[in-house]
């Protein structure tokens, strides 16, 4: 029995401003469905700042007043996005591929003054250079502060040197590819960077032709596709007050590995601030190679992996590390291995647990994100794969791409809480071939149901994993004895823990989305 | 000082001994102990917005939530994700609709940040998903459009009706 008074049951009792608090975590899809409730509705909303993501053609402008929108993604061609209209943007991702010649022709010559994120990926064009060029002079987008640019290549950019102007209020850079020798540019068009985001994809150089420092720079994340032991390090001369430095290394030609030792005995002497220090490896695949097959290859690193601390807080992951320089504090810490692995761009990485930026890196890597996803999934298999004594159920390539589509369009999912729930329903349905009976949770259910849905793709996932069609079973009136016989008294959230399942995300197992409970089963 | 108790007191005069740092994650108390220099041993401090039943629950949360580090700055450029409510939040707030709305309520007279977003984020996943009909009778929600201006706005509307 409740205690509490409920003599208030309507959502109209809320002032505008706590509407407007709720309305802000809804897409813009649902906020349109909300104005055909009633007239306070529609003039609230009418007020919003929206956030467009652009999906496909369904999701179009006109419902909204173009002033309203603060936020867009384009993730397909929009013929009627029109960036003149958008007159109190403040953050804007696009995409060079689903561009129109206006569109390409608008973003270098309108003036968006309260733009203060652009990101541009698969740029083909010099659209890279001249997006350089005018962020830097800061007079069209005099907010800007996060700048991402994804270069199809940087071999064409011509870049020349500028005036430094007032204006430019960019703190950070994100830039997928780039040149040893073009630095200096950098430095000197951005002036006032704290945080840059790199990949360096050419032969290091001799640092003693870069000589633009900065000194404002703190975060310093860079990929080296070939490194150089005894030339790569050196750069660190020119951002002496790096506070956190994360660096990745090709592994292709073992380079990588003796440059991470090398570098971790010499960092602190060039940059004597740096409290975070992480290494990663990588490597790249082709489309077509089988992802399993890569994994085997790489599976020995999961093993040697180390987690090596020095002095204060400075923490080095790396693999493969036998021996460590005189002097130097790193030394093996006896965790067994990292607590977390994710995967970023075409490769393994290795990280810490507290890494909280994962996040955005997705997001400034929208254009390697499905990528990303997948490789994620993979490589958590191989980590529990390594790590248990039970049979793991995994997901086809093919039917996470389809799940993590499907999520997201159809069930509105975010791009996180479609991937947590597709690894989640992994891990439900390792439970079931571990004869574990029990139901999903709501958001599990959901992504149960959209795989049900492609019914040629769950049957060949049924047979290949289970040798039988795995069998949905809803509550109805018609089975509640059936029902009954599964054992709910543990719920199926402890009973995958207990199974021994780690690192399961607990939100998608105890979220619950509306008041009805799943009642969902399976049969075995 | 550790351990220093106020009285806060409900729009139906119960009064309730709360610890000094457990309230102050209330930043209209915070403000009212600090900015106003109201003593913490002998005044009471009334709170005619808020009844005992929903402060009782309010006090509940936020002891609670006495160790969690200040909630991050609203980031428009960040996606929302509705996903990241901790199960005891979940639990918490499992209640009837007009306690929901009343801690919706207390949470923003009160300011307390962590609180208001829970709850908002709450009715936010139970909207979601659902069509304008279920969203008009789960929240008791009068339609006051006149027949034309629905027609008008369910003509803008129509790619919703796919599905």
């Amino acid at each position: 029995m409740s205690f509490i008074p409920s003599n208030q049951c309507r959502l109209e009792i809320l002032p505008n401003e706590l509407l407007i608090e709720i309305f802000q975590h809804l897409n813009c899809r649902t906020l349109r469905e909300f104005q055909r409730l009633n007239q306070r509705f529609k003039s609230i909303i009418s007020c919003l700042n929206v956030c467009f993501v652009l999906q496909d053609e369904s999701d179009d402008f006109n419902t909204f007043n173009p002033t309203q929108i603060v936020r867009v993604e384009m993730n397909f061609c929009c013929q009627s996005l029109n960036l003149q209209h958008l007159s109190n943007i403040r953050s804007l991702s696009l995409d060079y591929t689903y561009m129109t010649k206006e569109q390409i022709i608008q973003i270098t010559q309108l003036n968006l003054f309260h733009l203060e994120r652009l990101s541009v990926g698969n740029i083909m064009s010099n659209l890279g250079e001249r997006l350089l060029h005018t962020s830097a002079q800061g007079e069209h987008f005099p907010s800007l502060r996060i700048l991402q640019l994804g270069l199809n290549t940087s071999d064409q950019l011509q870049l020349f040197p500028k005036r430094t102007t007032p204006n430019n209020r960019v703190r950070c850079l994100i830039i997928n590819r780039w040149k040893w020798s073009r630095l200096d540019f950098l430095f000197e068009f951005f002036p006032h960077l704290s945080w840059l985001e790199i990949n360096l994809d050419d032969k290091p150089i001799s640092t003693n032709d870069l000589t633009q420092s900065n000194h404002s720079l703190t975060y310093f994340k860079v990929t080296l596709e070939h490194c150089d032991p005894y030339h790569s390090d050196r750069i660190f001369h020119l951002m002496p007050n790096l506070i956190r430095l994360r660096i990745r290394g090709n592994i292709g030609t073992n380079l990588a590995l003796v440059y991470f030792v090398k570098l971790a005995r010499d960092v602190s002497s060039y940059t004597p601030s740096l409290q975070y220090f992480d290494c990663e490896i990588y490597c790249y695949t082709d489309e077509n190679e089988n992802t399993g097959e890569v994994i085997r290859k790489y599976y020995h690193l999961f093993k040697q992996i180390r987690c090596l601390r020095g002095v204060y807080q400075n923490r080095c992951f790396a693999t493969d590390v036998q021996t460590y320089p005189d002097g130097n504090q790193y030394e093996v810490i006896p965790k067994p291995v990292i607590k977390r692995q994710s995967l970023k761009k075409h490769g393994i990485y290795y990280s810490d647990s507290d890494d909280d930026d994962d996040y955005m890196f997705f997001l400034k890597y929208k254009n390697y994100m499905f990528l990303a996803d997948m490789l994620f999934i993979l490589f958590l298999h191989l980590f529990i794969f390594c790590s248990s004594a039970f049979d793991i159920v995994q997901l086809a390539d093919e039917d996470l791409r389809y799940l993590n589509e499907r999520l997201q369009l159809h069930d509105h999912m975010s791009r996180e809480d479609a991937l947590n729930s597709i690894i989640e329903l992994e891990h439900f349905y390792t439970g079931l071939k571990n004869d574990l009976n029990g139901s999903p949770s709501e958001m599990v259910d959901k992504a149960w149901h959209a795989h049900i849905l492609n019914t040629k793709m769950y049957f060949r996932f049924s047979e290949l994993n289970f040798g039988r069609y795995l069998h949905h079973l809803p509550f109805w009136s018609g089975n509640q004895d059936e029902a009954e016989e599964l054992n709910e008294d543990i719920s199926m959230f402890d009973k995958l823990k207990i199974l021994g399942i780690q690192n399961m995300n607990e939100t998608v197992w105890t979220l619950q989305l509306h008041e009805t409970p799943s009642l969902d089963r399976t049969t075995t | 000082m550790a351990g220093n108790k106020i009285k806060l007191q409900s729009n139906d005069g119960d009064t309730f001994d709360v610890d000094v740092e457990i309230a102050k994650q209330s930043a209209t108390i915070k403000t009212m102990l600090e900015d106003l220099g109201m003593s913490e041993e002998d005044d009471v401090i009334p709170l005619p917005n808020v009844n005992s039943a929903i402060l009782k629950k309010v006090i509940q949360w936020a002891t609670h939530h006495k160790d969690d580090p200040p909630p991050p700055e609203d980031d428009e450029n960040r996606e929302k994700n509705l996903s990241d409510i901790s199960s005891w939040d979940q639990d918490f707030l499992k209640v009837d609709q007009g306690t929901l709305f009343e801690l919706i309520l207390a949470a923003n007279y009160l300011d307390i940040k962590g609180l208001l977003d829970v709850t908002c984020k709450t009715v936010a996943n139970m909207i979601k998903g659902r069509t304008p009909e279920e969203i008009r009778r789960q929240f008791n929600i009068k339609n006051d459009f006149t027949p034309q201006e629905e027609e008008q706005i369910k003509k803008e509307n129509e790619w919703c009706e796919e599905k």
